[in-house]
Order: structure tokens, then C-alpha cells, then sequence
């Protein structure tokens, strides 16, 4: 079983380093910042002011975060691609960050042909992690399953051929 | 100071002593580099698809083992068969049926292996330029210490004879053919990344 598993690529994520929960972060920090300042600002004492530098202050600070998602999503689907590359004979599927993160959420697999024949499949999983604490673990992996065959199918109708004699 | 003795000593000043030579090396140690990086990443994805692949192969290569074994049992019981006409015309079918799945499979697999031969063919490749790669880097680097010695012996000279000693900074032998090497792993490494690289 485990043969048949090949890693192409492993990485680990953070809950901090989602983009999201660090805006959330900036954006408390922001409304104490704001609160200190509208003690100077008199221009910062109306609600829309507030919520108009709050929401630029945890903008400003998330950007570098978004940016270096970004780029690590875009070495992770390369990876992943030259791989893919290299396993179909040129002629294989360019892999999208989007379509990389569809992969991951959904759970589906990418079905891969070698020379026009299937029977490889890249999953994009997440590696389960002992303790709760610790970064997610994910993983794309190409499996081998066997080639469709009806061997099922054969072995009934030549079992069914023997009753009748 | 030194360009003092120079202007009145009345001896021009070699362009060696000013250029570090070891700039020379530089850009070609860069690209060495830069070649080595991209095939050890291009390495890395042949292995990993290598290894796939491999997988497949072994896949299909069961399955077709799987109906030539219901071929031989068929092929077997049609030997003895015993029974009437119709079951005789079924088994015959199925052996057919079965023979054909054989060499579906059979070729298939041929087919899956010629593209593990191909990846095959390209990692040996590859780590045979990486090994060249290596090497070529390992005498520019031993040659460009050597260069820099000669460099440091002759300013030391000249700085001791003054004027007259007048560096004349022997040609480095070596540094020719180190770099006629360097460039040539370099061009068969590229070459191998445009011929090999379907992209």
C-alpha cells in the first residue's frame, strides 16, 4: 500500500499565518491605536472615521502576509506542476493555485495520464497531526490504482457458464 | 601613494594589477551555480515522477498477470470440457475474451514502460550534467585560489622591487582551460534542459 504512495510535496501550515485571522488581530490592535489617538485626533472621534483607520491600519500590516501566501502557493503549485510535467509527457494538466486550493478543500483526486493511460491520481491531503496545537500538515501525493478491469464481471459469468454444465 | 612611484618612476601600470582577476571566475561560478540549481530541482520532479510511474507499471503488470491466469483456467476448462455445445461456444467467448484482455494489457504496460525508460533515460542524464557540473566548479574554484595567490606574489613583488620590478603578471595557463571547461558543462547542461524540457 504504501509503495503506491508517492509525496510529491509536503508543507506545514500555521493557524497564524492565515491571512484572515491575522487581519482580525491588526484589526483589534488598530481600534486601540485609534482609541489612543482620538485623545489627539479630534478628527478620529466619529464612528466612520474609526472604522475607516481601522480597517486601512490592519490592511496595511496584513499585506505582507497576503503577499508572502501568495508566493508560497505559487512555489507549491510549480512544484507540483513540474511533476505532473514529468509524469505525463509534456502533454499533462497545468495545475492552478485556484485549482491546487479546490483540491485541498475538496478532497478530490486529479486523475493524471501516462502516455494516455490513467490509473494515477494526485490528492491534496491533510496529514493528520497528533496534537491540536501543532501546524497543519498537508501533502499532495500521486497514488496508483489498478486499471479498471472486469475481472469481477468474468470470474461471475464463467462461474455462471460452469453451474449450467 | 603607489600611483606616485608610478608617475615618477615613468612605468605605466598593467591593467592586471588593477583588475582583481578573480572576476573572471565570478560570472562563471554564478552560472555553474544556476545551472546546478535548476537540474537538481528538475532531478527532483523526474524521481518523484519516476517513482509514479514505476507504480503504474506494477499496477498494470499485476492486472494483466490476473487475466492471464483466468485465460489459463478458461483455456483449461474448455480442455476438459464435457458439457454441450452451447457452454463450449460461452467458454470459447470467454477465452477470447480474456486472451484480448491479455494483450490490451500487455501492451499498455509496453507503453508505460517506455515512458519509464524515458524518465530513466533523463535522470541519468541529468545527474551525469550535475557530476560535470560539479566537477567544473570544483577546478574554477581551485584554479581561481590559485589565480588569487598569484595575484597577491605579484603585487607583493612589485611593491618590494617598486617601479622596476614591474609586475608582469604571468599569463594563468590554467584559467583558460578551467573556463573553456565551465563553459562547456555549462552549455551541454542547458542544452540538456532545452532538449529534455517539454516546456
Amino acid at each position: 500500500m504504501m509503495q503506491n504512495v508517492v509525496t510529491v510535496v509536503w508543507w506545514e501550515r500555521k493557524p497564524g499565518d492565515n491571512p484572515a485571522i491575522k487581519f482580525v488581530i491588526f484589526s483589534v490592535l488598530g481600534v486601540m491605536v485609534g482609541l489612543i489617538m482620538m485623545v489627539f485626533l479630534t478628527a478620529l472621534r466619529n464612528v466612520g472615521a474609526m472604522a475607516l483607520f481601522t480597517v486601512i491600519f490592519a490592511g496595511i500590516l496584513t499585506v505582507p502576509a497576503v503577499v508572502a501566501r501568495r508566493s508560497f502557493m505559487r512555489g507549491l503549485t510549480t512544484r507540483i506542476n513540474d511533476t505532473i510535467t514529468e509524469v505525463t509527457g509534456g502533454a499533462g494538466v497545468g495545475l492552478s493555485a485556484k485549482q491546487l486550493r479546490h483540491l485541498a478543500t475538496s478532497g478530490e483526486a486529479l486523475p493524471l495520464l501516462v502516455c494516455g493511460m490513467p490509473g494515477l491520481r494526485l490528492h491534496v491531503q491533510r496529514v493528520l497531526a497528533v496534537p491540536d496545537d501543532a501546524p497543519e500538515k498537508w501533502q499532495a501525493v500521486i497514488t496508483a490504482v489498478p486499471p479498471r478491469a472486469g475481472l469481477a464481471s468474468f470470474d461471475r459469468l464463467l462461474d455462471a457458464t460452469l453451474k449450467v454444465r | 601613494m603607489r600611483s606616485s612611484i608610478v608617475e615618477v618612476g615613468g612605468w605605466p601600470m598593467t591593467p592586471q594589477d588593477q583588475v582583481p582577476p578573480q572576476d573572471n571566475y565570478e560570472a562563471f561560478l554564478e552560472r555553474l551555480n544556476d545551472a546546478t540549481t535548476r537540474l537538481t530541482t528538475r532531478l527532483r520532479s523526474v524521481d518523484k515522477a519516476l517513482t509514479a510511474v514505476s507504480s503504474l507499471v506494477e499496477k498494470y503488470q499485476s492486472a494483466s498477470l490476473k487475466w492471464e491466469q483466468r485465460r489459463a483456467r478458461v483455456s483449461e476448462e474448455l480442455d476438459h470440457h464435457a458439457g454441450g455445445p452451447e457452454t463450449y461456444a460461452v467458454l470459447g467467448e470467454l477465452h477470447d475474451t480474456a486472451v484480448k484482455m491479455v494483450t490490451l494489457h500487455h501492451a499498455q504496460t509496453l507503453r508505460i514502460k517506455e515512458q519509464v525508460h524515458f524518465l530513466q533515460g533523463q535522470c541519468n542524464a541529468i545527474r551525469q550534467s550535475l557530476v560535470e557540473l560539479r566537477a567544473s566548479s570544483a577546478a574554477l574554484n581551485a584554479s581561481r585560489r590559485l589565480s588569487k595567490d598569484r595575484h597577491n606574489l605579484n603585487r607583493a613583488l612589485y611593491e618590494l622591487a617598486g617601479a622596476r620590478g614591474a609586475a608582469e603578471s604571468t599569463p594563468d595557463p590554467g584559467l583558460l582551460n578551467d573556463l573553456r571547461q565551465a563553459r562547456e558543462a555549462v552549455v551541454l547542461a542547458e542544452a540538456l534542459m532545452e532538449v529534455k524540457g517539454p516546456r
